[in-house]
């Protein structure tokens, strides 16, 4: 307890020094690689609730084909005649030549910008998937603002305890995203940039004026992304109740620390980028054997597993920013010792540090 | 508008140099010397002349135009009438016989239609309206006015709205032989860009821009409306064209420019001349940066080639020179030389629409500001469109009618060049608006299947007969019949008679029909001769048809069993069980022809010993069964293993075989397919 009187004995109140932009990205990051396992377990439930669809595919892929030689060819590599074929027998829309390799997020995140939704077989799949890291973020966030390994038991428990706030949050989030991604992104992109661009001649010019639309649509997206992050963060930090008061409540810290809230979500959008980056680059094509699709799998397993702790480190990140910012009861500023030294003020003083 | 005496001397006389008859014209005081007229010897009729003065006012963008039509009645029928092309008017409104072709083809989801919507402002529409319209006599004086004679006119459709054929009746008919010299003037608005004609910011690509007149032969008047779906048709002559644009914007044009000058009014006038072509194109811009290069040959004649390139695309004018050399060499040396001596190149500005066009000894290409190399861009386009200038613009067919005898033909000759020279083509994708190009460098396009349209074509097969005049076509689909389907079917018979002889086929339809109007008995006929045998059969299905073909493997079994039951005579006959560990194998195949196309096939049959056997089938019955007796067992049947039947729409079912790895495949598959949408059900988590 902090006390301001400067007589003898007494512990004076100091504030300690706020969480630096760097020093919350790496408190971030250290939390986000110290829940690594919880992370492989998202990771793998994932891939379980994608397996179903996974399996329907490759089972239509398998009837396509048949006894013909042509699975030679489309085991051999990519096969165009036979994508083609297989397109004209209606095969799952989704499946085109634009999962191959460092197409496939380029194309997820063009279509996101470009206001396409994805296709339909792929959005019900993916919902599943959705619905399931919705459950499990609470876990995740749990273990992200514990800082300690909870175990299977403790991680389900705090999945449930916040699956229905997050639920919550995410409605009320989704409400903006629908207008976001709906009637704001065509009037940008359908009224706004053909106007714009009506009497250009120059494609880089144009190509320079949708680059800057994306980033004029992205701007009211990530901060609605920004505000509903930090709902969560104070929502499991200080156990909140009403998703509508953490909402507003983030909110207030967000206007009081906007510039940093801003700049350790960039900094995470960097390393989200480089993530990117290096999966195009090391994406594997379509060739086939049985050891090269083991390839593909490995990196492609390895960049969704980056990609989570990325996901992880923005959150963890918001977290340290939050502790290290905000000063009430346990997360108060640890009295400076005065001499002679209090061993009181000092256990107090280390346990704040820990 | 200053008259253009010159001018009106030079196609006066190219018409007047041949015997005339009916309406006779003397030559105006200030003609020049008859050889300055036509200056080259003549390779066409030449019955169709113009000289045209035309004026740009970027400001208001409309063209003003005056034209002096020299016309010859080439054929054995006299006419009371002429027909005049107004093809601009086909972008007056909505009501149009194009428009209301262009919009019902946009209600198919896969219409490949340019930006035509009907919601467009005041200042994006067209039209072409003649203020004047006189038969000329000889001196200045007119002979008649018919500005207000002329009626529009609909064959095709009865489209009362429709404005772009006008009928002009004459006071006398012209007779076989016979001349006539029409003085036209016209006011038009530039669209913004229709069908790759028009403007945008100070783009200009002007085409069918004119007053045209139709082409008329012995069964009558050859000129239909203006369809969505089709091109164009007219006859040879020479023209004489003074473009008049403000100063300092660079023009391209067919034909050379013969002048340059300057006038008081800030504004140049441009004056190009070609002889023997059926159409004028130009186009203007500030921005315009002029490349030149010669292509030469040991044994083609050389052309100069003029490119005008937009400046965001500095650096790719090697690959339009080399495209366009290419295009030359390949099919000078296939077919026949390129005539003119020089070609212009334009490299379209970005959303001009104005891409991908042919005219004579001009044509558009298109480029990105992002073309990886090997994605065909420039270089297919421009192999195409140069192509053009062989079949199109020297064998002169009816586009309105016969699409596939350009469209089609130069669409199997540009693959080929495409894909002998670039054989490696991959798949390019386009992300972000389609700005960022994304090459999959593994998955190749296939000649056979890509480079003729097959994916396309698969989707119509059905949908219309291409002997079907091509401007009956359903719009929306026809593009199919008339690229892609005449590309397979070409490629089809390149595969069957050989290559030689198609190319000496091809080479002999040009050579007879250069600078003519050809029909598809024409084609028929000049392949027939070069094969030496009647492709009758063939052009039946492919062209008066709409059938389709697929040939399947039905079944493969292969067995080495004896007879199960009873075996032998009377008393001794005894029951065997069938079993058998020794001797041949007996290998049934079914082969079965699930398409309404009959096309002789081989069928291939693979052994486990690593031998084979091939018979020949000839695709009539619904099936048939081959049976092998061979010591090893088969692996695997294929018909039409050399893949000659390129129009067959499924391949897939060509083959079986006994080992099948479509396990193997779906594994390969299925699982990048799994990371895929796990990583988009993450993208969009993200904001859960």
């Amino acid at each position: 307890m902090a006390s301001s009187s400067d007589a003898p004995g007494s512990v004076t109140a100091a504030v300690r020094p706020a969480v630096t932009v760097s020093a919350a990205v790496a408190g971030g990051w250290r939390r986000a690689a110290g829940a690594w396992l919880a992370i492989v377990g998202l990771v793998a439930a994932g891939a379980l609730f994608t397996l179903p669809a996974t399996v329907l595919l490759a089972r239509a892929i398998e009837r396509d084909l048949g006894a013909s030689l042509m699975a030679d060819r489309v085991a051999a590599g990519t096969d165009l005649v036979w994508w083609d074929e297989f397109a004209y027998r209606n095969a799952p829309p989704s499946f085109t030549p634009a999962i191959i390799g460092g197409a496939a997020p380029l194309g997820t995140y063009s279509d996101l910008l470009d206001g396409d939704a994805p296709p339909a077989d792929a959005l019900a799949a993916a919902a599943v998937a959705g619905a399931a890291w919705l459950f499990l973020s609470g876990g995740l966030l749990e273990r992200l603002a514990r800082r300690r390994r909870l175990g299977t038991r403790a991680f389900l428990a705090g999945c449930g305890a916040l699956f229905f706030r997050l639920l919550r949050l995410a409605l009320i989030a989704g409400v903006f995203y629908a207008v976001l991604l709906g009637p704001v992104h065509d009037w940008i992109f359908d009224g706004l940039y053909p106007w714009l661009t009506r009497d250009t001649t120059v494609e880089r010019r144009a190509f320079v004026w949708r680059a800057a639309l994306y980033l004029l649509w992205l701007a009211p997206v990530l901060a609605v992304n920004l505000l509903a992050d930090y709902a969560k963060v104070r929502l499991v930090i200080e156990d909140r109740r009403s998703v509508l008061g953490a909402l507003v409540a983030a909110g207030r810290f967000l206007r009081r620390h906007a510039g940093s809230a801003v700049a350790v979500y960039a900094i995470n959008a960097v390393a989200a980028g480089v993530v990117l980056l290096l999966y195009l680059i090391l994406a594997p094509g379509g060739r086939g054997g049985d050891w090269r699709l083991l390839a593909a799998l490995a990196i492609g397993f390895a960049y969704l597993f980056a990609r989570l702790l990325v996901r992880a480190a923005f959150l963890g990140s918001a977290m340290t920013l939050f502790e290290g910012r905000l000063a009430h009861a346990a997360f108060t500023a640890p009295p400076v010792p005065v001499w002679p030294d209090s061993p009181a003020a000092e256990a107090i003083d280390n346990a704040a540090r820990t | 508008m200053r008259r253009a005496s010159l001018g009106l001397s030079l196609v006066a006389a190219a018409t007047l140099a041949l015997p005339v008859e009916g309406l006779r014209l003397q030559s105006p005081a200030t003609a020049p010397a008859p050889a300055e007229a036509g200056s080259t010897p003549a390779l066409s009729p030449r019955n169709a002349n113009y000289s045209i003065d035309v004026e740009l006012d970027p400001k208001t963008r409309t063209l003003s135009g005056r034209a002096v039509i020299a016309w010859r009645n080439i054929t054995s029928r006299p006419t009371s009438e002429l027909r005049l092309h107004l093809y601009w008017n086909a972008w007056r409104n909505t009501h149009s016989t194009w428009m209301r072709e262009q919009l019902r083809g946009r209600q198919r989801r896969h219409s490949m239609l340019f930006d035509t919507t009907g919601d467009r402002p005041a200042g994006d529409w067209a039209s072409i309206d003649i203020t004047a319209l006189r038969l000329l006599g000889s001196g200045e004086a007119a002979l008649v006015d018919l500005t207000n004679a002329g009626q529009f006119i609909a064959p095709d459709d009865g489209n009362p709205d429709d404005r772009t054929l006008l009928a002009v009746p004459l006071p006398e008919p012209v007779r076989p032989g016979g001349t006539v010299t029409l003085e036209v003037a016209w006011t038009s608005r530039v669209p913004r860009t229709f069908a790759r004609t028009g403007r945008v910011g100070d783009y200009y690509f002007i085409a069918h821009w004119f007053p045209k007149i139709g082409v008329l032969d012995d069964r009558g008047w050859q000129a239909h409306q203006f369809h969505a779906g089709t091109e164009f048709f007219a006859d040879f002559g020479v023209y004489d064209v003074r473009i008049t644009v403000p100063r300092g914007w660079v023009v391209g044009a067919t034909g050379r420019e013969r002048e340059r000058r300057d006038t008081a009014a800030g504004r140049t006038v441009h004056r190009y001349v070609q002889e023997d072509v059926h159409d004028f194109a130009w186009t203007a811009s500030p921005d315009y940066v002029e490349h030149r290069e010669t292509f030469r040959h040991p044994t083609l004649p050389p052309v100069e080639m003029r490119l005008l390139l937009m400046p965001e695309h500095a650096g790719q004018e090697q690959r339009y020179f080399a495209a366009t050399a290419l295009a030359l060499r390949k099919y000078g040396e296939w077919f026949g030389p390129y005539p003119y001596g020089h070609i212009t190149i334009v490299d379209p500005a970005w959303q001009s629409g104005a891409g991908g066009m042919e005219y004579p000894t001009l044509f558009t290409g298109g480029t990105r500001w992002l073309a990886p190399d090997g994605t065909g861009d420039p270089e297919a386009v421009t192999v195409h469109e140069a192509g053009h200038q062989f079949f199109y613009g020297i064998v002169a067919s009816n586009e309105f009618e016969h699409a596939w005898l350009d469209e089609g033909i130069n669409s199997w000759a540009e693959a080929r060049v495409m894909f002998e020279e670039y054989p490696e083509q991959a798949l390019t994708l386009r992300f972000f608006g389609g700005f960022v190009p994304w090459v999959i460098r593994d998955a190749l396009l296939t000649r056979e299947v890509h480079g003729n349209g097959m994916p396309g074509y698969r989707m119509f097969a059905t949908s219309d007969v291409p002997a079907t005049p091509s401007w009956r076509y359903f719009p929306g689909s026809g593009a199919r019949i008339t690229y892609s389907k005449t590309a397979l079917w070409l490629h089809t018979l390149e595969r069957h008679i050989g290559w030689e002889r198609m190319q000496q086929g091809l080479s002999r339809y040009f050579e007879r029909h250069r600078f003519s109007h050809p029909e598809p008995d024409d084609f028929f006929a000049a392949i027939n001769d070069a094969a030496g045998q009647d492709l009758t059969w063939f052009f039946d299905q492919v062209y008066r048809s709409s059938r389709v073909f697929d040939y399947a493997i039905g079944q493969l079994t292969t067995t080495r069993s004896g007879p199960r039951g009873f075996v032998g005579d009377g008393d001794r006959a005894v029951f065997s069980t069938g079993e058998r560990h020794e001797g041949p194998w007996r290998t049934e195949v079914v082969v079965r022809r699930i398409g309404d196309g009959i096309f002789p096939v081989d069928v291939l049959v693979t052994f486990e010993d690593g031998t084979t056997a091939r018979e020949r089938w000839d695709g009539r019955d619904r099936w048939t069964l081959l049976v092998f007796e061979r010591p090893s067992p088969a692996v695997s049947a294929v018909v039409d293993p050399d893949h000659v039947l390129l129009l067959d729409v499924n391949l897939t079912n060509n083959s079986e075989t006994r080992r099948p790895r479509a396990a193997e495949a779906a594994r390969h598959w299925a699982g990048r397919w799994w990371i895929w949408l796990q990583d988009l059900a993450l993208t969009y988590g993200f904001f859960l």
